[in-house]
């Protein structure tokens, strides 16, 4: 009789070559985060996978790490796959075992991020957020942007930076985040302030908000599913002056965006700002959508049309 | 009030449930016990046009042994608490690692990962439910055994009981996983363990080389089903071949199916070619080689003029026939003219093997696939829409020519109707032929997630009115699949649920079962 346990563990030390034989380059400088657990502290990486978006997302990743340097003692280090999640993932496996203490922030297309959410199960990693990116074309150079997380709690989201990142851009744009774990409501939050988005909360439901810009609640409805129970009305919500009490950002002041050149670029800088623990404000909600009829709907550079990608933050 | 779990079990209340996971940690330890979100979220992503909300699990309990399964299921009895169990959890496009039911606990057994036995000489394994194939591969290769695994296209990831479990196949001779199965050892809701077949007689040494045992074979209500836990599982292993010749044959019109199908099924049952023979349509193999968006922006399925291109670009015919020849090369020699006689009869066949494909990454991933090497490439298939909605529809149906064109007519039609492509495949069994067809969407898309299940529901809904039934389906459809094999065999499904788990603890829901 063999304990395969112990297979598992001996081959989580021999990596070296199996590294190599990735392309995967040695650890360099980590960025150093801040953790929910007083005391303790966590790298942070990029894993950039078999997609087209890993370079606009980390140079968007890059910038917000710089705009964060209060919390990052150097750039980021960047691990680079190929297809090795569906030709050799074992390697992939045996490289998230070797990296212990580690916040991954993984882009990566939708084949790839299948099985790697496999692997980081299998790890007994923790997914902080899984998002989908889309740019859906409805013509030849036109058409809208789609996000849609799915974060453990509403302390890894990405949303509202991400939304207001976007409207430089002047997309059509929808993002909506789904909140596996809600923090109690303490009575009546105000809303967050979001410039040039009206806030709004689901008669009687508390924990559903909903940011729209150019138009109203039940045209934005319509754009991301979702669909009133019971024939409840939205409701608008004031929102609270920038700085007051109640949804304060749980890590410091969001800096100035940096231009973004693109809507990849825009997605990484608040997938990685979310992921170092920097300006996600905590929105007492399950669910929230940011919604944006903008009229301009180009993506600005073709080659972005019909991409989909995902991205993961996950800690080992 | 807000919950400290993401999820409760129907019916459950919460100081209910926190006897019963304070009772789960004694018996495992805190660190096997998840109920944080952060542990839980990778467990729910599926891939069905359903929210995940409705799969959110209360908690996942990683077991390491039988004692502390029988330990977990007195306690899941005493607090009505229900389990779905998984092995690995790949189930992909079936329901993943995520319960059926939302609140229901995880049971995860991928730590009962132990190799226990591989017999050289009488070729066979014997193994815990986590163990993965790309473990047994390895352990085989290792020990030089020279026995060759069938696995499905999750292949290194996946493990041989969960697949055999739900009754998945391969690519080998020995594809059709149960054929291959040879004693269980099961743990009951009652906490009873019960070993199969030959494994019930003390001091037998013929658990995993003679399958039926006496009185009636009950393997089979252990399979699709939740009338136990698997926790030990035999099967055979097909020994390594002298030879081994893979090829692939195009056809360029889709109506070829019929020759195509009437001209292998004689070659099937007569056993000249001995494994599961794929015939793949032109959008099943697409995505290993092309991007849809080069082809087709905006909505709706795809126009068989932009298929057409994408056969000419890359190579590929409307069907692509792959199957392999096994044995000694005498063996492979002779079989190899008959297959080539029999296939060149008509002329439309173009018949390609290693020598003139080995550099086609289509042709490359089936090999691997036909010799049970592992490649996840497949899943090349998710990249095709974008988006991370996919759902395996497979009916069955008879090898002949004729069943062929109307099921693939139909299918392609409701998919269209919905604005989805046909990405399809025939996998010629013996006698019988499974039709698997991924239905791909954008599950980003509110609109076309709807399309999607709609989809689905309507494939279900013709496909049984005219007889084909399905063989295995995602956890959101289950009900109505077990509906479409009529009410008698529910309420036999249901008389046996009864009288094996009667407080209905174990992965209700599971094949319409509760």
């Amino acid at each position: 009789m063999m304990n395969e346990h112990r297979r598992s563990l001996m081959k989580g030390v021999i990596t070296g070559g199996t590294l190599l034989a990735m392309g995967i380059p040695g650890i360099t400088e980590a960025v150093v985060i801040r953790q929910p657990e007083p005391g303790k502290t966590r790298n942070c990486q990029l894993l950039l996978g078999n997609t087209a978006a890993g370079e606009g997302f980390s140079r968007g990743g890059y910038a917000a790490c710089s705009a964060y340097t209060e919390y990052s003692q150097g750039i980021i280090p960047t691990v680079r796959l190929k297809d090795e999640l569906l030709v050799n993932p074992r390697g992939v496996a045996e490289f998230l075992d070797i990296s212990p203490n580690t916040r991954w922030i993984a882009v990566m297309d939708d084949a790839s991020a299948a099985i790697f959410l496999e692997l980081v199960r299998e790890s007994g990693g923790h997914l902080l957020a899984y998002g989908s990116h889309a740019f859906i074309p409805d013509g030849a150079e036109s058409g809208m942007l789609r996000h849609v997380w799915r974060s453990a709690s509403p302390a890894f989201s990405a949303g509202k930076m991400l939304a207001s990142g976007l409207m430089e851009s002047r997309h059509d744009f929808s993002i909506v985040e789904n909140f596996l774990e809600t923090p109690e409501i303490p009575g009546a939050v105000a809303a967050l302030p979001v410039p040039d988005f009206s806030a709004w909360q689901l008669g009687g439901k508390q924990d559903v908000h909903l940011y729209c810009s150019g138009m109203n609640p039940v045209e934005a409805c319509k754009w991301v599913g979702w669909e009133a129970e019971d024939g409840r009305k939205w409701v608008t919500r004031t929102a609270e002056s920038s700085g007051a009490a109640g949804n304060q950002p749980d890590g410091p002041a969001v800096a100035e965006f940096p231009g973004f050149r693109d809507w990849v670029e825009a997605t990484g800088y608040a997938t990685v700002a979310m992921a170092l623990g920097m300006g996600s404000q905590r929105d007492f909600c399950s669910s929230r959508a940011f919604v944006c009829g903008s009229g301009h709907s180009g993506t600005g550079n073709p080659a972005l049309s019909g991409m989909h990608f995902v991205s993961l933050v996950i800690d080992v | 009030m807000v919950s400290k779990y993401i999820a409760l079990p129907k019916g459950v209340t919460e100081e209910v449930f926190d006897v019963a996971i304070s009772e789960f940690r004694e018996v495992l330890g805190e660190d096997a016990v998840l109920t944080g979100a952060q542990q839980l979220a990778p467990y729910i992503k599926t891939m069905m046009p359903v929210a995940d909300e409705e799969h959110v699990p209360s908690a996942a309990l990683l077991a390491t042994t039988v004692e502390q399964i029988q330990k977990i299921v007195a306690i899941c009895n005493r607090h009505k608490v229900p389990v779905w169990t998984i092995s690995t959890g790949k189930n992909l496009g079936y329901g993943s690692a995520a319960p059926a039911e939302r609140g229901q606990v995880v049971l995860d057994l991928k730590r009962m990962n132990r190799i226990l036995e591989v017999d050289k000489d009488l070729a066979y394994a014997l193994v815990e439910p986590g163990v993965t194939y790309q473990q047994l591969y390895d352990h085989i290769k290792e020990h030089k055994l020279g026995l060759w695994l069938s696995m499905p296209a999750p292949s290194a990831i996946a493990g041989p009981v969960g697949n055999t479990l739900d009754r998945g196949v391969g690519y080998t001779p020995y594809g059709e996983h149960f054929m291959f199965a040879c004693g269980m050892e099961v743990v009951l809701a009652n906490g009873e363990v019960l070993r199969t077949g030959m494994g019930s007689m003390p001091n037998s040494n013929t658990w995993q080389v003679f399958k039926w045992g006496y009185g009636p074979y009950l393997d089979g209500i252990f399979t699709q089903s939740n009338y136990g836990i698997v926790t030990k599982f035999g099967f055979w292993l097909m020994p390594e071949p002298p030879a081994f010749k893979p090829f692939v044959i195009q056809y360029d019109h889709e109506e070829d199916i019929v020759e195509i199908v009437d001209t292998i099924r004689p070659l099937r049952i007569n056993g000249v070619i001995p494994n599961a023979v794929v015939i793949a349509h032109a959008l099943y193999e697409a995505p290993v080689k092309a991007r849809r968006s080069d082809y087709m922006t905006g909505p709706g399925s795809i126009p068989d003029e932009a298929v057409f291109r994408i056969m000419k670009d890359h190579k590929l015919g409307i069907w692509n026939v792959y199957a392999a020849l096994y044995g000694t090369q005498e063996q492979i020699d002779v079989n190899w003219k008959i297959v080539q006689q029999a296939f060149g009869k008509s002329g439309k066949a173009r018949i390609l093997t290693e020598k003139e494909a080995s550099g086609d990454p289509a042709f490359v991933y089936r090999a691997k696939l036909m010799r049970g090497e592992m490649t996840l490439k497949e899943f090349s298939l998710y990249n095709w829409r974008g988006g991370g909605g996919s759902m395996w529809f497979a009916p069955v149906s008879q090898a002949r020519g004729s069943e062929t064109l109307k099921q693939m007519a139909l299918t392609k039609q409701i998919l269209a109707r919905h604005g989805l492509d046909y990405s399809g495949e025939f996998i010629v069994g013996m006698r019988d032929m499974h039709h698997i067809v991924d239905v791909l969407y954008d599950k980003t898309d509110p609109e076309q997630t709807k399309a999607a299940y709609q989809c689905f529901d309507e494939l279900l809904s013709e496909f049984s009115a005219l007889g084909y039934g399905i063989y295995r389906v995602n956890t959101a459809f289950m009900d109505k699949v077990a509906d479409t094999y009529g009410p008698v065999q529910r309420n036999v499904h249901k008389i046996l649920k009864d009288a094996l788990d009667p407080n209905g603890i174990l992965a209700p829901g599971k094949s319409g079962i509760r």
